[in-house]
């Protein structure tokens, strides 16, 4: 038996989801990984497959669950990158979904559920951009830093603050003054291809205008909902898998005289690392059935910063184990380190302003 | 009973577990809060509490209502575990979980209706005190070295050796006792024999001085030509090992439960006092909540599992590493939140410092469970 929140559904899910990762995705990782980019067949083929979450015929549509438990399994590939993607592809998909403006349903929504269309969201910081309203067009001058997804992505729902204004819009990479320019060698999620885009007098149609105001901060609030129990999946998948290199290596590698897993100082150091990856794992579980039934609870008001800080020890730890191999770039302990930091970095762009307020 | 996910609200307790635990809270509350301290100085509590709480139903929640007990699933033995362990210190919970959680639950699995009869019902009753003997003087976590040693005489059995550690030791009716059957060696050849206390040979040698856990009976035993008749040996001869390993997950679960008991109640008594004293004070009950969530919910989920009837022996090594960590970093946070105030011989966060220490010792060291953990993750 796994956790409770699974059913018998969900574990025949996740087993054959494994299969199609390591036949199609794991030995792909490396490349992608060295070109910066995950080419546009990966979302496709989930989408072929029905494994992007929400599908056309919303019947086939996954639950809660299940989605939690692809991006699990999407980051046991070893890095954060194609989960990454998805997330922010299924992120524009479902604000596209929840606001349901008819005139972007073709391009935009219906293409991006078929997979033939990516997606990304980004909300764009108003002392680098700046968006008008203008004779019936939104004008975009500016630049957006760090956009997931930049490299492959076909279009971008935009955040914007300006003017007392707020909102999201829609904006197809195509429009005309829009270069992409991709970031290299970025610390980790290298595959997610984050880019940098310029904007010079874009013109973009006040159709394209999905919501505002209150609307577009309630929208705001659970992107970022969703946002931390994603990634606090992607965390528990990287651990795992990072603790498994660590297992793995230790029983193999030899030093005075026997393997490193015989030694007692290593081997509570992984128990250590287990016993850490499980309570975030439960953590994270509490708080995707906390947020399916709308529970506003204290697990899933901390589960991002518990997750994120068990990565960061695990996969530490698990680096300290593989000795200079784990300095290497040809082990791919080195990326689950750089991957699962980048989290960190991130944390505070999430805020979890009610933690304080509820004691 | 089955538990019941209650979706849509917190998946653990049902409401007939909230009563419970109101009905529990009431107790401690009026039979035991009260009485605490004084029982801290004597090193004891009274036999009578026992009777009590055997008449209460308090004994037997999770035991079918065919030997007596109360035919309730295993989150019912949580709730008491942790409203019990609210008191104001972990001695009288820890006594009355040896009578409920470690000493009884082997009787009901491998025991006959003989054992059932003579041990379990009046122990579920409260008629009869319990007490469970592993460790020794030469022997703590290693249990397979055992020497305690039993040699069979015609239809009994002749014990010799002694036991160390063993709650209510002084005031035990039987100790289920883990006895070596056979010359080989190791885990081979030991086997669970009902011991009762009034048969010659058995004598407790001394009460232990203990740091902590002062209101719970502490003693060392002595086996001298202990005539054992073969109807009390328990289960299966040569099989005790197992048996043994068995009965310590259960321990180990209720150890957990009551960590979080303890662990809840030292947070509770500083967040009361400090809370209003500015950001600093905020921040650090802030991480001790944290911490407490994050125990109680692998706690939960684990126990969930294990009321389902899986023995998930890596989660439960884990949870109760995890708890008994987190209880004494609890009590020792609170305490330094409280400050000197907190200092005194009668102040139940000091008590619980110095108690829940015991937790990251008994059942399995922290070293010992590190160990469980790393063999089965595959080292």
């Amino acid at each position: 038996m796994s956790h409770w929140i699974f059913s018998e559904e969900h574990d025949m899910f996740r087993s054959s989801f494994k299969k199609m990762i390591r036949n199609e995705i794991e030995s792909r990782i490396e490349n992608w990984e060295e070109d910066q980019l995950i080419p546009k067949w990966f979302i496709a083929r989930l989408s072929e497959l029905g494994l992007t979450g929400m599908t056309p015929d919303r019947e086939k549509s996954m639950d809660e669950v299940m989605e939690a438990v692809l991006m699990e399994e999407l980051a046991k590939t070893g890095a954060a990158g194609p989960a990454l993607v998805l997330q922010e592809h299924n992120n524009a998909v479902s604000l596209l979904d929840r606001t349901n403006k008819s005139k972007l349903v073709p391009d935009f929504l219906s293409a991006a559920l078929e997979g033939k269309r990516i997606g990304t969201t980004v909300a764009a910081d108003p002392g680098d951009m700046t968006v008008k309203i203008k004779e019936g067009f939104f004008n975009l001058n500016g630049r957006l830093k760090n956009v997931r997804n930049g490299g492959m992505a076909d279009f971008l729902i935009l955040s914007f603050f300006d003017d007392d204004k707020s909102g999201f819009i829609t904006v197809d990479f195509a429009s005309e003054g829009i270069t992409v320019q991709k970031t290299e060698n970025m610390l980790g999620w290298r595959s997610s291809s984050v880019s940098e885009v310029e904007f010079r007098n874009v013109k973009i149609s006040t159709e394209n205008l999905l919501c505002q105001g209150d609307e577009a901060e309630k929208q705001r609030r659970l992107i970022n909902d969703q946002k931390r129990i994603t990634w606090s999946l992607i965390c528990t998948g990287i651990a795992e898998k990072a603790l498994e290199a660590a297992v793995s290596y230790s029983r193999t590698r030899q030093q005075f005289g026997s393997a490193l897993s015989e030694f007692q100082s290593l081997r509570h150091k992984m128990a250590d690392m287990a016993l850490n990856l499980e309570k975030s794992r439960n953590m994270t579980y509490r708080a995707v059935y906390d947020s399916i039934y709308n529970i506003d609870s204290f697990q899933r008001q901390i589960v991002l910063e518990e997750a994120v800080s068990m990565a960061l020890h695990v996969c530490d730890e698990a680096l300290q184990i593989h000795g200079g191999a784990g300095y290497m770039m040809e082990f791919p302990v080195q990326r689950f380190w750089r991957d699962t930091k980048m989290f960190d970095l991130h944390l505070n762009n999430i805020p979890a302003e009610k933690v304080v307020m509820s004691l | 009973m089955e538990t019941v996910l209650r979706k849509g609200k917190q998946p653990y307790f049902t409401e007939e577990h909230d009563a419970l635990r109101e009905r529990v809270r009431q107790f401690v509350k009026k039979e035991v809060s009260p009485y605490i301290s004084e029982w801290e100085e004597l090193g004891t509590f009274p036999v009578s509490m026992f009777r009590k709480m055997g008449s209460l139903g308090f004994l037997g929640l999770r035991y079918p209502e065919s030997v007596g007990g109360q035919g309730g699933d295993y989150f019912m033995q949580m709730v008491l575990a942790e409203e019990i362990n609210k008191c104001g210190a972990g001695g009288f919970p820890m006594g009355i979980a040896v009578q409920t959680d470690m000493a009884t639950p082997p009787i009901l699995q491998f025991g006959s209706p003989y054992h059932h009869e003579h041990f379990l019902k009046p122990a579920i009753r409260g008629e009869k005190i319990a007490a469970i003997g592993i460790s020794e003087p030469n022997t703590g976590s290693d249990v397979s070295s055992i020497q305690t040693r039993a040699v069979k005489q015609g239809g009994e059995w002749v014990l010799n050796g002694a036991k160390m550690y063993i709650t209510n030791g002084t005031r035990a009716d039987f100790v289920t006792m883990v006895v070596r059957t056979s010359d080989e060696p190791g885990y081979k050849g030991i086997s669970l024999f009902l011991v009762e206390t009034d048969t010659p040979g058995y004598s407790v040698s001394r009460k232990l001085d203990k740091v902590g856990m002062r209101s719970s009976d502490t003693a060392e035993l002595i086996l001298d030509n202990v005539r054992v008749p073969d109807k009390n040996l328990l289960g299966v001869e040569g099989k005790g090992f197992y048996q043994i390993m068995w009965q310590l997950q259960g321990e180990r679960m209720i150890a957990a439960a009551s960590a979080i008991g303890i662990m809840d109640f030292c947070y509770e008594k500083a967040a009361e006092a400090v809370e209003n004293r500015g950001p600093a004070y905020r921040r650090s009950l802030l991480d001790i909540k944290r911490r407490i969530e994050v125990c109680r919910e692998m706690t939960y989920a684990t126990a969930f599992r294990y009321s389902q009837g899986e023995v998930p022996s890596k989660e439960i090594s884990m949870i109760k590493l995890l708890s008994a960590q987190t209880a004494h970093y609890a009590a020792g946070q609170a305490l330094k939140l409280l400050g000197e105030e907190a200092a005194g011989p009668d102040h139940p966060v000091q008590r619980l410092w110095r108690d829940s220490r015991l937790n990251r010792i008994g059942a399995g060291t922290d070293e010992v469970m590190k160990e469980i953990i790393a063999k089965e993750i595959g080292l």
